[in-house]
This record gives C-alpha cells, structure tokens and sequence, in this order.
C-alpha cells in the first residue's frame, strides 16, 4: 500500500484509499519551489520568537507547517499558498508578541524567586544579629562610649536608644522573610494548592504588619510592641501551615519539612508564653538560652530553606 | 515530580485553541500536524490555528499538566521519529468534560430562554 501511495499522485490515490494520518509526511511528492521558498521563509519568522521556545518548538513548527504547505498547494496550488501565508502571518504576529511577553514574565519572576531565596538566606544571618545585639551589651557600649548616666532619666534613655538599635537587623530579618514568603508562594504556591497559598499570604500580611508596628515602636509608641510580636507570630504561623501543607502536597524537589521546622520555633514559644500566663498569672521568663535556641534554629531553617528556593527557579 | 492538585474548574473557562487540542487529543494521541488537521475538520474549516498557536498552546497545556509527551508511535515504519506525539492526561480529561459540560450548560440556557428558536433549535 505504502509503494502505491509513492507512485501516483496524492489526489488521485486519496480518493481510492483514504490515506492513513500519517502518510502525508512520508509520502515524497515533488517540492515545488514555491514550497521550499515558503518554507525557508518560515524558518527565518521562527528566529523572531524567544529562544527557548525556538530551540524547543521551532523545527516542529517548521515542519507543521511545511506540511500545510504540502496539502494547501495540492489542494488549492498557488492561490491556496497566498490564503496560507495570510493567516500563517497573522498567526506568527500573534504569537511572537506572545512568546515574548511571556518570556519576559518568565524572567521577571524566576529573578524574584531567586532573589527571593537569597533574601531568606540574608534574614536568617539578620535572625543572628538580631540575639547577638542584645540590648545589655548595647548598653554597655553606650556607657563605654558616652559614659555612665548620672540620673534615672539618662539611664531611661540610653535604654530606649539600646532597644532600637537592636531592632534594627530584627527589622531587615522581617522584611526579608516577607520577601521570602512572596517567592515561596510564587514558585510552589501553584503546585502546594490554595490552602497553601492562604497560609503564606496570611504570613506576608503578618510580615507586613509586624514591619508597620515596629515602625510604631521605633517612633517611640511602646504599644506597638505586643501588636508587633503577635503579627510576627502570624508571619511565622503563616510559614508553619504552608510547611504542613508542603509535607503533604510535596511541591518543593527536596527540603519540603524545611517550611514547617522554620516556621515552627516563634509560634511555639509564644504559645508556650500565653498558656503559661493563661495558668500561673505571670509571664514567662525566657532565658538566653533558649532564646539562642529559638533564634539559631530559626536561622539555620530559614537559610536552608533559601537555599533551597534560590535554587529552584525554573 | 511536584504534584498538581488544581482542581480541573481552576482552568476553566479554557481559550478556543486549548479546548479543541484537548477535544483532538480525546481519542488518543496524535502529532502536531495531525491535532491541527483534526481541529480543522473538527470545525469544518472555523477555526485554523497556525504553528504559532499550536505549539505556543501545547506548551502552557505541557506546564500545566493537561496534556504529555509520549514516546510510542502507532506505526513507526509509517512515521518520523522527528515528530513528538501529545496524549492527554488525567487531569488534561478532567479539563475537557469540565467545559464541555460548561458549554453544555450554556446550550441549555439558551434553550431555556429560547434563543435558540430562530434557526438554531
């Protein structure tokens, strides 16, 4: 059957036997210039779309097309060819701008995840900053520099001024991790669902509200603080119930337990602090070791967890 | 591999040139040219995508999971070994009755207000 198909023109066999899907392309009919010439001005359109989809799409597009060539010139010949071109060209427009568009979308936000995880590897050495400018240590400084305050007031403010500069990296490791936060939800939000999406979305506004109070804080409003820490709270929760979820969808390549162990500590030991007070009366009184714990668990999470994002952009 | 737990209405309402590739795709696999080829016949000549279309549509429905490459080819004497062959997947046929019941509702609306008295019903 194959042999016939070879021997005798297309038209004639196809009204003797219908022809199979795919002997349109084996058959070799003779290549009329007028094809090849089509076909050669295809090829330098494809150089118009993105090179990734070129490399990927563009020799079957070529060949797509010199099939359409092939059963437009046997069927309609050279007015045919003109009607093909026609919508060919509409279609090449359309699809270029496309393409291109979405290349730059796709750059655009791959850059953001990257940047993304290197933000979460920067707040996690900011986290450490932030136990290590302990505010006593501040203080001493500021008496070795300035020298002992001699009333209540002076102590009062060199006081004030140690809490603020150890806010400062506190700051900068929450921006970053709402920074974060956004990239995760970018590149696995999708694949990890919509309650995943929620749980990081409520971080970011957590993130975001606790940058707001300390900005409150650090105008002198001492209020904001409880405010600041349970919006923290919030950020971390947010970070705790994607890493449940990521546990379970699995949407990250490896490191899926990372998500839940970073966001896990500042929940915990603020939980522990409300039940405790909740039973005793009385606050509880977190000692520098375990807030050492807390933070240095934190950062070596979170960083991995960057590591992990920056890595992973495609 | 991550998993994909969009639900199949997430994708919905689909663009003309995903339905028909899905629709093409249905009764199983086929090549580029033989998807364009089906959705041409499939229309009566109404809509004709070029390559652009084809392939810029098969590469979203790649990423998004409703359609993958196979390797098998029906008849490889007959064939290229060039040429990719697209199947539809689970969730690809999810997508697919999911509009084509959308659609169905939409029919049945308009019977119901009787639009489509005058030529049509």
């Amino acid at each position: 059957m194959y042999l016939i198909y070879r021997l005798y023109p297309v038209y004639r066999i196809s009204r003797i036997y219908p022809l199979p899907e795919d002997a349109m392309f084996k058959i070799t009919t003779p290549d009329p210039g007028l094809i090849s010439l089509s076909t050669s001005t295809y090829q330098l359109l494809l150089t118009f779309y993105p090179n990734r989809f070129r490399r990927e799409y563009g020799a079957h597009m070529a060949q797509v097309f010199r099939d359409c060539c092939l059963n437009t010139y046997r069927q309609s010949g050279s007015p045919g060819m003109l009607a093909l071109w026609a919508l060919t060209l509409f279609d090449w427009f359309k699809t270029v701008i496309e393409e291109q568009l979405n290349r730059e979308t796709e750059m655009t936000n791959s850059k953001f995840i990257r940047l993304s995880g290197w933000a979460m590897i920067v707040a996690a050495v900011s986290m450490l900053l932030t136990f290590l400018a302990d505010s006593d240590k501040i203080q001493r400084g500021l008496y070795q520099v300035f020298g002992l305050p001699t009333t209540t007031a002076g102590y009062e403010s060199y006081q004030s001024i140690s809490d603020r500069v150890a806010l400062m990296p506190f700051f900068f490791a929450i921006l970053l991790i709402t920074v974060g936060l956004l990239g995760l939800r970018a590149r696995y939000g999708e694949q990890a669902g919509r309650a995943a999406r929620m749980a990081l979305g409520a971080g970011v506004l957590g993130g975001v509200a606790g940058l707001v109070n300390m900005g409150v804080l650090f105008m002198g409003l001492e209020n904001a603080w409880t405010l600041m820490i349970y919006s923290i709270g919030v950020m971390f929760g947010g970070l705790f119930v994607f890493g449940l979820i990521a546990l379970r969808n699995k949407p990250m390549p490896r490191g899926n337990a990372l998500p839940a162990l970073a966001g896990f500590w500042f929940p915990f030991i603020m939980i522990r602090a409300e039940v405790y007070h909740l039973v005793t009366g009385v606050w509880l009184n977190v000692s520098n070791w375990e807030s050492f714990t807390l933070f240095a668990a934190v950062s070596f999470f979170l960083a991995w967890l960057g590591y992990v994002l920056q890595g992973d952009t495609q | 591999m991550a998993t994909t737990t969009q639900p199949p209405e997430s994708f919905l309402p689909l663009t003309p040139a995903v339905f028909h590739i899905l629709l093409a795709l249905a009764d199983g696999e086929k090549h580029g040219y033989a998807i364009m080829q089906e959705v041409e016949t499939n229309t009566g000549g109404a809509v004709n995508m070029g390559p652009g279309t084809l392939y810029g549509s098969i590469k979203r429905m790649l990423a998004a999971g409703l359609i993958a490459e196979t390797d098998e080819r029906p008849d490889p004497t007959l064939d290229d070994q060039r040429r990719r062959y697209y199947k539809l997947t689970g969730l690809g046929g999810q997508v697919v009755e999911a509009e084509a019941q959308r659609l169905a509702a939409l029919v049945m609306l308009a019977k119901a207000k009787q639009v489509m008295a005058y030529g049509l019903g």
